[in-house]
């Protein structure tokens, strides 16, 4: 087993990796760009070096320095995370020329699986159903109109080198074809660096469905289960569960067994997640594979019992699976809500800035995955992920309770949060009677889910209470020269610091 | 000692009258509490249980509030605060007896209102013009910040007195957008 591993990533995905290696007395190595100097996963780890700006592509897109730090801190394994490099083969390459392990699929899956257009022509070719549509990029306007014109409106226009939600164009009819495509291209090439744009036809109501796979470097490879993602706005996932409310253990098979076949295919091992989409008729089609770990991975764990992380440290290092298909069993259900910077109130506006109280929820049956901490000033250049709350109950109905209480109790002040948002999704008749698809936060939103909240005139008087509470202790402290001796000064202190009077260093 | 509190929640704003017995001072942090609202009596008991955090009992009803301060407006007259009680968050303006109104509240329910940019990033599109009329919640303009295209609403329903910024232009945190009155 590794003695120490690289962590190529920040947040809460870097803090998560490394307490899998602690748990297995492996020793993790942080690297930080200049605004992470104080980041969680830098106070986590028990090695930290600086990589650079804050900008991405100078720090922790740069592959020259983070090999640099892996040679300087001795760590022989590198794990990606998700994002950043985690589905870059040439990270990938560059770390097998330096004699490091890297924490993955092998480069030949990724290339296959990172080319929309290559992975579907590969499927296609194989007889695997395939979300219909072009298995080619199309290179001009006109191609596209006749493509479109054939398979039938609605069309989605895709980048080949896309993923996370960017580079997508959904067209209802003819007209808006060319501006969408213009769009696409442009967002795609900035995206991605890549303008190519491929073409699928547009499911009516999917559901994002996903299948994890896992498999060892001696060719055993098998599924753990399915993840239903079809909470999503602006076609990024913001809750994902396991397993998922439409899935009986009929189509969890069926699925299952082509996600592996998909996974053979490729080559694969490591562990991954085949992304289908399934129609209201429960056909499954193949939508995209990402060759890496996935946000969401902690509702499979809580579910299957097992620690991913892990589980991928030992396939790096050579070891064989410790399951067979036939070994793994489903026990409950487990909801994940991603907590983001972003102010439901205001269209999801980015909120950055300075965390001024933190707590998250505790209690039975609650996991928080958190890559930010109480006073931590929220960086613009990144990511606006702060945290996973994950949930497990014994049934779906739990969980959702369960989930439900844990975001009564989520208390986070000085910025936005969607913390919000999931606490009027949770009462939603449709999301508890697990009726949900991939138009379902859009549709919530256009019917005014974030709604204002009945007065409450017994709420109100508690805040005028507090208030006045609160108003008469700042204005009698400030007209007594000293604190009486009674005071605390822990409580004084703390008092200042919640009234936003830190230490300034530019907020 | 008797208070004017301005209170705001989404769209609705509220002016009361609260008088507390025994006033709170420094060395207190909790006890039984008269007070008269909107010239109705009632009682309380109060305790400060961590800094900022009040457990309230009404009656047997058990309630938990959070004071804190929004960033970037610590006034030194007058308190503002937002007040969280369970999920809600109240924007309450508490005004110092002793000294004189104000003329400018922090909670403007009617007053020109200067939009500025909370972050870095470009504008994209104007989606208004001046002298437009707009309801609470219209789209002012679109920002790109962060990676991606954000649609910047009104806070509150008004006319777009004056646009400050032209599609293309760079705006730093804290930059004027729009004047709205």
């Amino acid at each position: 087993m590794f003695r120490k591993v690289l962590i190529a990533n920040r947040g809460e995905i870097a803090v998560r990796v490394m307490r899998a290696c602690r748990e297995m007395d492996i020793r993790t190595v942080a690297v930080y760009s200049d605004v992470d100097r104080k980041a969680l996963h830098v106070r986590y780890a028990d090695e930290a070096y600086p990589i650079g700006p804050a900008l991405s592509t100078e720090s922790y897109l740069r592959i020259d320095r983070l090999i640099e730090v892996a040679r300087r801190s001795g760590a022989e394994a590198i794990h990606p995370g998700y994002g950043f490099l985690a589905e870059n083969p040439d990270f990938a390459r560059a770390c097998a020329d330096a004699g490091l392990v890297f924490i993955g699929p092998p480069v030949a899956a990724m290339e296959l699986m990172g080319s929309k257009t290559a992975s579907r022509r590969a499927l296609m070719q194989a007889g695997l159903p395939v979300v219909p549509g072009t298995d080619r990029n199309l290179e001009t306007l006109e191609e596209v109109e006749r493509v479109a014109g054939e398979i039938g409106y609605p069309v989605m226009l895709k980048a080949s080198a896309g993923g996370g939600g960017k580079g997508l164009r959904l067209v209802f009819a003819p007209e808006e074809l060319a501006s969408a495509y213009r769009n696409a291209r442009s967002e795609a090439q900035n995206a991605f660096n890549d303008p190519a744009i491929y073409l699928e036809k547009y499911l009516e109501r999917p559901r994002h469905i996903e299948i994890q796979i896992l498999g060892d470097q001696h060719g055993n490879l098998i599924y753990l289960g399915e993840r239903e993602c079809s909470l999503q706005r602006r076609h990024q996932k913001v809750m994902e569960e396991c397993p998922s409310p439409l899935v009986d253990d009929d189509l969890r098979h069926r699925m299952g067994k082509t996600a592996v076949r998909i996974g053979k295919l490729a080559g694969y091992f490591n562990a991954g997640t085949v992304e289908f989409l399934v129609n209201q008729k429960r056909k499954f089609y193949f939508l995209e594979m990402n060759t890496r770990l996935q946000v969401e991975h902690p509702v499979t764990e809580m579910v299957m019992g097992i620690d991913m992380v892990k589980e991928q440290l030992r396939i790096a290092a050579g070891e064989p699976l410790r399951w067979r298909q036939e070994d793994v069993r489903l026990r409950g259900a487990a909801l994940e809500c991603r907590i983001y910077a972003e102010d439901p109130a205001n269209n999801f506006f980015p909120s950055p800035g300075l965390i001024q109280r933190l707590q998250a929820p505790r209690g039975p049956g609650i996991r928080s995955d958190s890559g930010v901490y109480e006073g931590w000033t929220v960086p613009l250049e990144y990511d606006p992920l702060l945290a996973k709350l994950v949930v497990w109950g014994n049934d779906r109905a739990e969980a959702v309770a369960r989930l439900r209480r844990a975001l009564s109790e989520y208390e986070v002040f000085g910025i936005k949060t969607t913390i919000p948002f999931f606490r009027r999704v949770v009462d939603h008749a449709d999301f508890v009677a697990g009726r949900i698809d991939t138009g379902f936060i859009d549709r919530a939103l256009a019917e005014g889910i974030l709604s204002e909240d009945e007065p409450s005139a017994e709420l109100e008087r508690v805040a005028l209470l507090a208030a006045a509470l609160d108003a008469s202790w700042q204005w009698s402290r400030r007209s007594r020269p000293a604190p009486p001796a009674r005071e605390s000064a822990w409580k004084t202190a703390g008092r200042d610091a919640l009234l936003n009077r830190w230490p300034t260093r530019g907020t | 000692m008797k208070l004017t509190i301005t209170l705001q929640h989404g769209s609705r704003t509220s002016e009361h009258q609260l008088a507390l017995s025994p006033p709170a001072n420094a060395a207190a942090n909790g006890g039984p509490l008269a007070y008269v609202l909107d010239q109705e009596a009632g009682a309380a008991d109060w305790a400060e249980v961590a800094p900022g955090t009040y457990s309230i009992l009404l009656g047997g009803r058990s309630y938990e509030a959070q004071v804190t301060s929004p960033p970037a407006e610590a006034t030194a007259r007058d308190i503002c605060r937002v007040v969280t009680v369970g999920t809600r968050h109240y924007r309450v303006e508490v005004r110092d007896p002793r000294r004189r109104r104000t003329a400018g509240s922090a909670v403007p329910a009617n007053g020109p209102q200067e939009i500025v940019a909370p972050m870095p990033g470009k504008i994209v599109k104007l989606l208004v013009a001046e002298n437009q009329e707009v309801g609470q919640g219209a789209g002012l303009l679109v920002i790109e910040a962060m990676k991606m295209q954000n649609e910047l609403r009104a806070p509150r329903a008004g006319r777009v007195e004056k646009i400050y910024v032209v599609p293309g232009k760079g705006v730093e945190t804290g930059s004027r957008l729009v004047r709205l009155v």
